[in-house]
């Protein structure tokens, strides 16, 4: 049977065989040696049916699965959790000129992803990051190209107050995907991306913030004009145990 | 003048007048010149 949901008992009262089966066993993490002996207990005479949502651990796999109403799907396999962990997401507002992002970074982790997809930008331009308050003794340099030519060229940032080229946008479309490292730690703060800058260039930027504040916080902003809609999601890589 | 918004979180206003010095400080511009 599939499982009821929650059920708050109450001192004397009635329990049934079905609100067991119901409740406590059909909503429980079953544990089996293996997926054959998972099966073998579902479906016979006297033995419960699968339904959707049931949830079982294999020892001889080390993993941990569900039945989606068709089939066991592994959730995760505990000998290799995963690595790139959701943290959380923003939708960005109508005709922002920044968006900051409060509580991005702990000692959860010490590396993260931000990925900004989806939105629009009122005219051409790059997208910056700036860390934290800090608008000062941010370092790195720009490789990129035009799509329409072979030359590549060359931006420096020396002492910015900010990362000037994180990503780029224009009317159909906003582009940011960077890995931030240490943001958090008591050390300088760098960042990577490859990106679609200002429209037509495309490039690599490397950066550092070489102080040793540490930050929870980020804000983006375009280089002109204002960001509409679209979602900023932050993931953190996973520290090894 | 009306400034440019900010978001913060999920919070949109108009920017202050410390704000909209910061961002101009920035480097950012009204509108793009490419």
């Amino acid at each position: 049977m599939a499982g009821l949901g929650a059920k708050l008992f109450t001192a004397f009262s009635k329990l049934t065989a079905a609100q067991v089966n119901g409740y406590l066993m059909d909503q429980s993490i079953m544990r089996f040696a293996s997926s054959a002996v998972r099966d073998a207990a579902f479906g016979g005479v006297g033995e419960p049916t699968l339904a959707e949502g049931m949830t079982c651990y294999l020892d001889d796999t080390n993993v941990l699965q569900s039945y989606n109403g068709s089939a066991w799907v592994t959730v995760i396999n505990t000998d290799r959790p995963a690595g790139l962990e959701l943290i959380a997401s923003q939708t960005v507002g109508s005709a922002v000129s920044s968006v900051t992002f409060s509580n991005a970074f702990n000692s959860n982790y010490d590396d993260y992803r931000i990925i900004y997809t989806n939105g629009t930008a009122s005219s051409t331009c790059d997208i910056r990051l700036q860390l934290g308050s800090a608008n000062s003794s941010y370092y790195g340099f720009l490789i990129y190209g035009n799509y329409g030519a072979t030359t590549v060229s060359g931006v420096n940032t020396n002492a910015g107050t900010l990362f000037p080229h994180c990503g780029g946008g224009d009317s159909n479309y906003c582009i940011m995907a960077l890995d931030v490292f240490s943001p958090y730690l008591a050390r300088g703060t760098t960042i990577t991306t490859v990106t679609n800058l200002s429209g037509v260039n495309f490039g690599m930027f490397a950066g550092r913030q070489a102080t040793s504040t540490q930050f929870t916080a980020f804000t983006i902003s375009p280089s002109s004009g204002t960001l509409t809609g679209g979602t900023i999601t932050i993931y953190g890589y996973r520290k090894p145990n | 003048m009306t400034k440019p918004n900010i978001q913060i979180d999920d919070v949109v206003r108009e920017m202050t007048e410390d704000e909209y010095a910061q961002l101009i400080a920035s480097g950012w511009t009204p509108e793009s010149d490419e």
